[in-house]
């Protein structure tokens, strides 16, 4: 069987996959196939302006064309690029654990690939990753780092993430805040279902820690419009309550409150210059990477 | 009454009780789905269930009754009336037409008999102040009589009366009917037959006015099983003596051991054969030389004997003559050619009209004693051997009637030149085409003279093999004024061409017809074209002629001034017989389209009928063919569709009404 380049970025794919190694290098490989030309400019320094040679300076950074030329002394300055850290907060409650019926994947799943795919698009840029899983109590932590395999070491730990729990944002993110103490990229990935709240709140202290924050909301298409036709006992994944309605009656009122509901996360994430950033799992990886993208290219 | 035509079906009523149990289960359960925040979702009213589920009984009810309409349609509902017989309309007084089925089939499978009491049965029923005709019909309108109320001679005349021993044309019968009741108000015709596809079905039927009221009775049984002899060829054998091929069909539901006899002369031979139900089998006999001139065929007695029987001519039917002379000594190889003729011309054609007798002699032939024996000379090279006396008989036998049918020898040019110096031929030798090697492509046919026999016989699919006959060398000459070209060639050359010769014909081919000069011999073509030559020079001879009971001679056959009606001649047709007129042997058979033993479908019938007009009823009879019950499936399958169609409707409302509710 033969894959086209579309199907290597459909969730369906790429859930298939299983390794999430493979998976990742798959969908950046795809992904970048369409807009990048080369990824491997220079060795991480970046040439800036000429500057009088003054003496002591190494030699090596001499511009010899220019003295053969014209007999004046120029030393090229380089900017050299910094590592930067990325950090990925992952939430893995039960929530993240829905499967819709138009879906390929649960919403960890999908998390998980659109981690990877970043994670590893980071790391090709000389970016140190790591990862921050947790529901009730931490589940997987890994440091930031640049050694080799530090790719590999966060994509084992999301294949054992296990989706349990109730999120508790609030302890978790704290503990994790007094954790962080480089400066950094902290991309956060959750549903966010119930912490419009409490989030935008939590996720401000890594502005103020002058870090650069994206929450990125994962969401089940099934969670947009309760596509559900007959009676259905609801059951909350993360507590013990539970609804039994008949959707077709319920789906305006639904739709109504998620609205408010997303409008209401948009507008305190945006007061605490949290950039957002809205994911459907049915939707292509090339969609999400190409919205990531799009987002980071803004700033 | 009320009846099903498979009662077993209604216990699928009985299912009727699944929906409703999956309407309740349903209704109570809710199916669980762990969501991942239940926060949003707002819990449905009791009220909103309550008006819902008044909704979902009706659908229910609904749903019901369309399942109900298609068991029942399934289960066949009839609706027969009660069993009184007849029952005439109150409000208007009719006049009644009974229509009678006299055709052969008629006389088998019980059918007259059983026709004969339904018609009295049916007769006591109509009230005596009913006018009451009669039409009679085989194959034409046997008797009739017009409304009348004089009973006795209606019953009387229809019961001197007995099937013919010809096919029906019940279009007639009905016809006449009409004609006889005009535009009297409650106008009925009663047909009683046995509705014979094959009788009915092929017969054009006249249409019925909406005021006429048509029932159509059904007697016989045609479950009785029939054995049958389609019909019978002759042959001459190679041998001596003749073949008989019979087809013989065993047209009932049994395997049948079925012994077939043939009488010549006092003779009889016997030949039994296993038949599958429904095979047609043939049966072969061989009869010696010199046994008689008509022979008669018989199977045992069956339910409708007319088939039973098969007459047939077997003395010598007229045929062709052929003379194939070659110069055997001098060009030796003209015997291939002589070979390929005489077979081709010594093939049977099953069915074939014509049979030809070959036979061949050297160029040292005496023509003059050929006059009047040998109606076709083959002369295969063979003129420029011929004396000045032969040719001079060959100009004979020409003006006389005969047909000399010439191909080229060695010595073409010298054949051309003899034959036009004794003013057979108007052609001169021009020379020799070019060989297959010197040109590296053979010659072809190019034209076929579309007015000639030939180009009728060979049509457009049939002329491609001819066109793709491979000539290897011909002789190219000249034809005449007076010449009928038949075939050219590609480059405009004659090929094959007729002259008239006083009342004889003079066919001449440019090339030989063998395999050395043409792979013609080896082709399709080769057959028809020769015999279809042949038989164009000659005329017409036809073999045995075969007819039908009641079948009117043609006048060619008869003397002049007679007529095919005169008492003598339309005698010799009414039963089975076997004579001679004019030198023409004729078979008289009963017709075998009467030995179909299957019913028109009556709904088509009626349907043809009532083109323009409605039906308006059946009726009841004692025979096997419930004909007058009407069938109720189909205003089930209407009912069904159109409880489908609101229960549609109803369901695209309910729904509508939902959502609309939620966005309210």
């Amino acid at each position: 069987m033969t894959v086209s380049q579309q199907d290597l970025l459909d969730p369906a794919y790429l859930a298939s996959l299983k390794d999430f190694q493979l998976m990742s290098r798959v969908a950046v490989d795809g992904f970048m196939a369409g807009i990048h030309h080369s990824h491997s400019h220079g060795a991480g320094m970046e040439f800036l302006q000429y500057r009088n040679y003054s003496q002591g300076e190494d030699l090596k950074y001499l511009d010899w064309k220019v003295l053969a030329k014209s007999d004046k002394l120029y030393t090229k300055v380089y900017q050299e690029e910094t590592n930067m850290n990325c950090y990925f907060v992952l939430d893995t409650s039960a929530s993240m654990h829905y499967k819709g019926s138009r879906s390929a994947c649960t919403k960890l799943h999908y998390a998980c690939i659109v981690a990877a795919c970043i994670a590893q698009l980071a790391s090709r840029q000389g970016d140190n990753v790591g990862l921050f899983a947790y529901s009730d109590e931490l589940h997987e932590s890994v440091e930031t780092g640049g050694r080799l395999g530090q790719v590999d070491r966060i994509l084992q730990a999301m294949t054992r993430l296990n989706p349990s729990g109730e999120a508790r944002h609030e302890s978790m993110l704290r503990s994790f805040l007094h954790h962080f103490k480089t400066r950094g990229t902290v991309i956060y990935i959750s549903d966010m279902l119930e912490g419009e709240d409490v989030l935008p709140k939590l996720l401000r202290n890594f502005r103020i820690n002058k870090s650069d924050c994206l929450a990125i909301q994962i969401l089940d298409s099934d969670e947009l419009d309760l596509p559900q036709n007959r009676v259905t006992r609801y059951l909350d994944s993360e507590g013990e309550g539970e609804v039994t309605t008949y959707p077709a009656t319920a789906r305006a009122d639904y739709e109504e409150r998620m609205g408010t509901f997303l409008e209401r996360l948009k507008k305190g994430l945006a007061q605490s210059q949290v950039d957002f950033l809205q994911l459907v799992t049915t939707d292509s990886v090339r969609v999400s990477l190409a919205k990531y993208f799009d987002h980071r290219g803004l700033r | 009454m009320l009846s099903f035509l498979n009662p077993a079906l209604l216990f699928g009523l009985a299912g009727l009780a699944i929906p409703i149990v999956i309407h309740l289960v349903n209704r109570q359960r809710a199916e669980p789905l762990r969501f991942s925040s239940i926060r949003f979702i707002k819990r449905t009213t009791l009220q909103q269930k309550n008006r819902r589920s008044l909704t979902d009984l009706s659908l229910l009810l609904l749903r019901l009754a369309f399942l109900a309409a298609v068991i029942i349609a399934l289960a066949g509902p009839r609706w027969e009336p009660e069993p009184e017989g007849l029952q005439p309309g109150n409000e208007i007084e009719e006049t009644v037409i009974f229509v009678v089925d006299a055709s052969s089939s008629l006389s088998g499978w019980g059918g007259w008999e059983e026709s004969m009491s339904t018609f009295r049965t049916q007769l006591a029923a109509f009230p005596d102040d009913t006018e009451v005709g009669l039409v009679v019909f085989g194959k034409g309108v046997l008797a009739e009589l017009a409304p009348t109320l004089n009973r006795s001679l209606v019953e009387n005349t229809l019961l001197t009366m007995y099937p013919e021993q010809t096919e029906g044309v019940p279009g007639l019968g009905i016809k006449r009917a009409l004609e006889l009741l005009g535009s009297a108000p409650g106008r009925r015709i009663v047909v009683l037959s046995d509705f014979q596809l094959s009788t009915w079905q092929s017969d054009m039927l006249p249409d019925i006015d909406s005021g006429t009221r048509i029932d159509f009775v059904g007697v016989g049984n045609f479950d009785q099983p029939n054995f049958s002899i389609l019909s019978v060829d002759s042959f001459a054998s190679r041998e001596g003596g003749t073949r008989l091929v019979a087809r013989v069909k065993n047209d009932s539901p049994e395997p049948a051991e079925i012994p077939v006899r043939l009488q010549v002369r006092g003779a009889e031979l016997e030949e039994v054969n296993r038949f599958s139900p429904g095979q047609i089998q043939p049966v072969a006999f061989k009869v010696a030389e010199g046994s008689g001139t008509e022979g008669r065929l018989f199977l045992p007695e069956d339910a409708y004997l007319e088939d039973n029987e098969y007459r047939l001519w077997m003395g010598p039917t007229p045929s062709t003559n052929v003379l194939v002379v070659i110069p055997f000594e001098a060009e030796p190889e003209k015997l291939d050619e002589a070979d390929f003729v005489s077979k081709a011309l010594s093939v049977e054609i099953l069915g074939g009209a014509n049979q030809y007798f070959v036979s061949g002699s050297d160029v040292s032939v005496d023509i003059g004693a050929l006059i009047g024996k040998v109606d076709a000379l083959y002369l295969a090279g063979s003129v420029p051997y011929f004396s000045e006396e032969q040719m001079e008989d060959l100009q004979r036998y020409l003006e006389a009637g005969g047909t000399a049918f010439v191909t080229p020898g060695k010595m073409a040019a010298k054949q051309h030149q003899k034959l036009r110096e004794h003013g057979l031929s108007e052609m001169t030798y021009v020379g020799r085409s070019k060989s297959t090697a010197e040109r590296g492509v053979p010659h072809h046919v190019g034209w076929i003279n579309p007015d000639s026999d030939l180009g009728k016989l060979f049509d457009e699919e049939a002329a491609v093999d001819l066109y793709q006959m491979r000539i290897y060398r011909y002789t190219r000459f000249r034809a005449g004024e007076g010449a009928e070209v038949l075939l050219r060639s590609e480059d405009g050359d004659p090929l094959f061409v007729r002259e008239r010769i006083g009342k004889g014909t003079l066919l001449t081919s440019a090339w030989s017809w063998d395999a050395r000069s043409s792979d013609l011999p080896l082709r399709f073509s080769f057959l028809p074209l020769l015999r279809e030559s042949l038989v164009g020079a000659m005329g017409d001879k036809e073999g045995t002629i075969r007819l039908k009971c009641g079948d009117l001679l043609s006048p060619e056959y008869l003397p002049e001034g007679a007529s095919p009606s005169d008492s003598e001649y339309y005698l010799l047709t009414v039963e089975p017989n076997v004579f001679v007129l004019n030198n023409t042997p004729f078979e008289v058979n009963v017709s075998r389209v009467e030995s179909v033993s299957q019913r028109a479908v009556l709904s088509d019938l009626r349907a043809q009928l009532f083109q323009n007009a409605k039906i308006v009823s059946t009726l009841e009879s004692d025979s096997a063919l419930d004909l007058n019950i009407r069938s109720l499936w189909l205003y089930f399958v209407m009912a069904a569709t159109l409880l489908y169609l609101i229960e549609t409707i109803l369901s695209g409302y309910i729904d509508s009404r939902s959502s609309h509710e939620a966005h309210a």
